[in-house]
């Protein structure tokens, strides 16, 4: 299944020369474990992983002649395919959710049954987390995983998501904020505010 | 607005935003591939990017959805007015109690019905190619005699036209020569279906058993080969039934008794039809023996009662 990768924003056709430097390869080699790690908390639980990185570099492969380094740099440019095609993968396992399904059963990756205890526990938390942050919008839920999973710096977010910083302060607040509440609503969970 | 500081840093105050923190922490664990895995990974997309694009064939299966999605949407609306056009029919049946016997209206598209409708009873319409498997079994075997095939058209048998139908020129195909037979075959089978989708019409809804008769002679005329002959047949020995006219009915009865009921749609109606025929004209004989090959039916059993006591009445 291609992504449905929209143009990279900023670029300015023919304002720079083509960089040649960038192999399939070299990308794939530095930048993996980079992608793989974006794939996993930009998607979460309920998404194949490695189905998301290989179509990544799928999209690279095609796209990496194309691409120019003056309008932007490589990381932002991978994270942008990788938004895209996680995107994408979400739009789909939201479809086989409504055609019929539970979310186990139309979830693309099935862990291991028998983990260890501590690794139950920490995929039912993962479970709870994703199952609050689906329900904010997509840029909230962007921002507040780059921030808060990430680590990323505000200035980072900004750039990653292509917005101005204060913005990105703002989609956080607002985001915090609905992940509270929703994770409040959970059946069973009853927190303190 | 001033930067937040970061949950997951420790900066949380309340006991929400602390729970918040750890499920966020737990989410961002990631167990990183091993080089191996990568490897495969870079193997596959590689492979995945030599294919060609899969976004094609994502929209062939939408455009196949959607037409499917298109194509029950107007099967559904076929079949609403259709249900709605045949309510069930009850015959009068002179010296005994009228009794309901259900008739099917002939879809618009019957080769279409062909072959999805499942067959449930032996008394509803049974599709000519049904009708045809169902005679050519014993006359292969050699059971009976083979005949000439019954129709409307005199010239075949040297009988009088039951009906004679207003001499209506036959229409040139309206499919030009360069169309494909197929097309035309089917609007050939398009006209014949109007043409008995009307008479059923009349004769049910309308209860103008002389009009439907009109039309199912024009049928006759028009399409004396049609597809759809053996089904105007029954329906004609039908409006016979409605518009009271009992010796012609039992002349048509007649002519396919001779070639045999099974060949006809509804046969053991055809059967029970002629019974009663039989009986009013007092042919008991024959009308005993007609019903006595009749297999036991919810729904004709009444009639076959009926055509016994009014029989052994006499």
């Amino acid at each position: 299944m291609s992504a449905e990768v929209k143009p990279m924003e900023g670029v300015q056709p023919g304002l720079v020369a083509r960089t040649e430097s960038y192999t399939l390869e070299g990308v794939f080699r530095t930048h993996a474990p980079t992608v793989e790690r974006w794939a996993a908390r930009l998607a979460g639980p309920m998404v194949d992983r490695d189905d998301v990185v290989q179509e990544v570099f799928v999209v690279v492969q095609r796209r990496l002649p194309d691409f120019k380094e003056d309008a932007g740099r490589l990381t932002t440019w991978l994270y942008r395919i990788t938004r895209n095609v996680v995107r994408h993968h979400r739009r789909r396992l939201r479809w086989r959710r409504f055609l019929g399904g539970d979310a186990e059963q139309t979830a693309g990756h099935v862990e291991d049954a028998h983990l260890p205890s501590d690794a139950l526990e920490r995929k039912d938390a993962q479970h709870r987390l994703y199952a609050a942050l689906d329900g904010l919008s997509d840029r909230h839920r962007t921002a507040l995983i780059l921030f808060e999973m990430e680590q990323l710096s505000g200035e980072q977010v900004a750039e990653m998501m292509d917005a101005k910083v204060a913005t990105v302060w703002v989609w956080l607040h607002r985001a915090r904020a609905e992940l509270l509440k929703r994770l409040a609503a959970q059946p069973g969970q009853e927190v303190a505010p | 607005m001033n930067a937040p500081e970061r949950w997951t840093d420790g900066h949380a105050r309340t006991p929400a935003e602390q729970e918040a923190a750890a499920l966020l922490q737990a989410g961002a664990h990631v167990v990183p591939s091993s080089p191996e895995q990568l490897g495969a990974l870079l193997q596959g997309a590689q492979a995945r990017a030599l294919a060609p694009p899969r976004s094609l064939w994502l929209r062939l299966k939408l455009l196949a959805f959607a037409t499917g999605l298109a194509l029950l949407g107007a099967w559904a609306l076929l079949r609403q007015p259709e249900a709605r056009e045949s309510p069930p029919v009850e015959l009068a049946v002179r010296g005994s109690a009228a009794l309901p016997v259900e008739f099917q209206a002939p879809p618009e598209e019957p080769q279409a019905r062909d072959a999805t409708q499942p067959r449930t009873r032996d008394t509803t319409l049974a599709t000519p190619a049904q009708a045809d498997a169902r005679a050519e079994a014993p006359r292969r075997h050699g059971t009976r005699p083979a005949q000439g095939e019954i129709h409307a058209q005199p010239s075949r048998r040297g009988d009088a036209p039951l009906e004679t139908p207003a001499p209506v020129k036959r229409e040139p195909d309206s499919a030009s020569p360069t169309e494909p037979p197929a097309a035309a075959a089917q609007d050939t089978l398009g006209e014949e279906a109007r043409l008995l989708s009307k008479a059923l019409t009349e004769l049910r809804r309308q209860d103008d058993a002389k009009a439907a008769l009109s039309t199912l002679g024009e049928h006759q005329a028009r399409f004396p080969e049609g597809v759809l002959r053996r089904e105007v047949l029954v329906t004609r020995a039908e409006a016979l039934r409605a518009a009271h006219r009992s010796e012609e009915l039992l002349e048509l009865l007649t002519r396919l008794k001779a070639d045999g009921f099974e060949r006809y749609p509804r046969p053991a109606e055809l059967r029970l039809l002629n019974a009663e025929v039989a009986s009013e004209l007092g042919r008991c004989a024959e009308a005993l023996e007609l019903t006595d090959g009749l297999a036991p039916d919810p729904l004709l059993s009444p009639r076959i009662l009926a055509v016994r006591q009014a029989c052994g009445a006499q």
